[in-house]
């Protein structure tokens, strides 16, 4: 009976565990109604976009995040190809150099940063017991920004705007001075993007999660407007 | 195939002390990698087989806490692994840092540039006997021979796998490295850092040879280029002194000292042009002069335009330069 749980119809005494909360047993069907509706999933293209559950949200990274796995995978078995022997001519010096940043940008900041983060957003509140993250529409709007991020990152890439620089971007190499054009800016707009996702997911997820480990109990408010009054 | 394949460029294939032991190192993580993979993998198959016979899990508190004794002791052993290769590799690393004392040793200088390694062996008793070359590195076998690191410009690294690990060239400091070379060879070597576009054509070739070719090879290297003698040489001198060649490059003897490209007193005695691009015969030689751009997009010399007998001159020099 996930819906039925308000906060008007709990009993918390301090002295009680969560588990132990005691349930009164009146009829609730109005509020039944009103929370389905609330909590109900949007439909439509409309509702994909403006879906802002965190379980969905955190499956989108996940499955995103993987297909960058993908990516940087076949990325790095490029490279080895090219490495397998001294002098080899499997990939241009200069088409090396973008693999070599776009393996270790996408390894770092598309998959490993981002599956973290869906990781979080999908059992974080599930864990401490929320119906979302603190802040679901600050943490929808994290995973498109990654999304961006990474779509910008390879269109660069495929119009030969891919940055060549390192993972990392490194100086000076990524300076003026060793680094004309374009390039240098695409690592940075990708990390900017990436990074703010990163951020905003933290935000979103951490309100709750920073409220349980403190020990702020139910009654204080603040896993509620975690939960329910945020929207 | 470029020089320096006559060895496989292989940390694999140690041709030094301190590769031998990096080589060891490894071969240590490999067969207990290997080992503790294979066990893993054996007891996966062994719980999968198990899970398929049982249909009842069986949770008896018997079986409970043989589980609790098996994850102990795999948690045990594991830690064990884990701790023995902590300190094999820190052993290892503390061994081949350790600079060695020893007094026949050599000291060279390496300064990386984009793309391509200035080699000196400085000389403080008589400076103008310094040695300068590029892209080649003599030393003596059975010395330990220390390699003072820097750079011109961008971050590089070195790496000559048979006989040492990766040390990088920092902006602004100097690294230093030791290696030795047990027998005569020679080792290629390659930038291990991202520096740019051509990264990938920053090669040098590493000849360990008996004491005493090598205290002739230097002997030759520190003197000054000679006198060209044929009317071809001497108008291709000219042509070397009228073109923008002394802007960037030195040769010691003439008017030309700038150090912004590769030093060409001994150029035709090194094994490769353009750092392990090109073998280095007078048509290679011909083309790059032409456009070396062409050949290494990037490469901060510029095409030269000259005409077609002034190149046969300026090559019939360059090939007294030996
Ligand atoms: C603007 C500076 C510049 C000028 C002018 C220039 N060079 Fe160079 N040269 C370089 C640089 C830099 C390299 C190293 C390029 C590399 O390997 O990436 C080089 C490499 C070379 C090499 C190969 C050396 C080696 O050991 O790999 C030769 C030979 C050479 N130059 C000859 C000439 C001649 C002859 C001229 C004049 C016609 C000339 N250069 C003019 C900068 C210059
Ligand atoms: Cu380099």
């Amino acid at each position: 009976m996930p819906f039925n749980i308000q906060h008007s119809t709990f009993l918390v005494r301090p002295e009680l565990q969560m588990s132990e909360v005691i349930i009164d047993q009146s009829d609730f069907s109005e509020e039944r109604a009103t929370l389905e509706k609330t909590w109900a999933p949007a439909r439509g293209v409309i509702g994909w976009l403006t879906e802002t559950g965190h379980k969905q949200i955190g499956m989108r990274y996940i499955v995103t995040a993987f297909c960058f796995f993908v990516l940087g995978g076949i990325e790095a078995a490029l490279m080895r190809i090219q490495l397998a022997k001294a002098e080899n001519n499997f990939l241009n010096p200069d088409l090396y150099n973008q693999i070599f940043t776009m393996h270790g940008s996408t390894m770092m900041f598309l998959f490993a940063v981002p599956i973290m983060l869906g990781m979080g957003v999908y059992f974080v509140p599930l864990m401490i017991g929320t119906r979302n993250v603190a802040f679901p529409k600050l943490n929808a709007y994290g995973y498109f920004i990654y999304v961006a991020g990474g779509i910008f990152l390879y269109v660069m890439f495929f119009i030969g705007a891919g940055p060549d620089a390192g993972w990392f971007s490194y100086v000076p190499l990524s300076g003026p001075t060793f680094d004309a054009g374009k390039r240098a800016d695409t690592w940075a707009q990708m990390i900017t993007f990436s990074f703010q996702a990163a951020r905003a997911g933290d935000v979103a997820q951490s309100h709750p999660a920073v409220c349980v480990v403190d020990g702020c109990d139910v009654d204080h408010g603040h896993l509620r407007d975690a939960g329910g009054n945020a929207r | 195939m470029m020089v320096g394949a006559e060895t496989i460029q292989s940390a694999l294939r140690p041709a030094g002390p301190e590769a031998a032991r990096l080589t060891d190192l490894w071969w240590i993580f490999f067969w207990t990698c290997a080992s503790f993979y294979a066990a893993l993998m054996a007891f996966f198959v062994a719980a999968w087989i198990r899970g398929r016979q049982n249909v009842e899990p069986d949770v008896t508190p018997a079986t409970e806490r043989s589980h609790t004794t098996a994850v102990t002791a795999a948690l045990i052993v594991s830690a064990i692994g884990l701790l023995a290769l902590l300190v094999t590799s820190v052993a290892a690393g503390r061994a081949v840092g350790k600079f060695a004392t020893n007094s026949n040793q050599l000291e060279i200088e390496v300064t990386g540039h984009q793309w391509w390694w200035e080699v000196k062996y400085p000389n403080p008793a008589a400076p103008n006997q310094q040695v300068v070359t590029a892209n080649e590195m003599h030393i003596p076998i059975n010395t330990h021979v220390l390699l003072r690191l820097d750079t011109r410009d961008d971050i590089h690294s070195l790496w000559i796998p048979n006989l040492h690990g990766k040390r990088d060239l920092i902006p602004g400091r100097v690294n230093k490295i030791f290696i030795q070379a047990d027998r005569p060879g020679v080792y290629r070597g390659q930038c291990a850092e991202l520096c740019g576009l051509q990264h990938a054509h920053m090669a040098l070739v590493v000849v360990a040879e008996e004491p005493e070719k090598f205290a002739e090879w230097k002997k030759r290297e520190s003197l000054g280029a000679p006198t060209p003698q044929t009317p071809e040489q001497v108008r291709g001198q000219q042509v070397f002194l009228g073109a923008p060649c002394a802007n960037c490059h030195n040769i010691t003897g003439i008017d030309a000292s700038a150090t912004l490209g590769p030093d060409l007193t001994h150029v035709r005695s090194r094994p490769t042009l353009a750092a392990g691009m090109l073998l280095n015969t007078r048509g290679n030689l011909a083309g790059w002069i032409s456009n070396a751009p062409a050949i290494k997009p990037g490469a901060q010399m510029p095409p030269n335009q000259l005409a077609a007998g002034e190149l046969q001159d300026l090559l019939a020099y360059l090939d007294t330069l030996r």
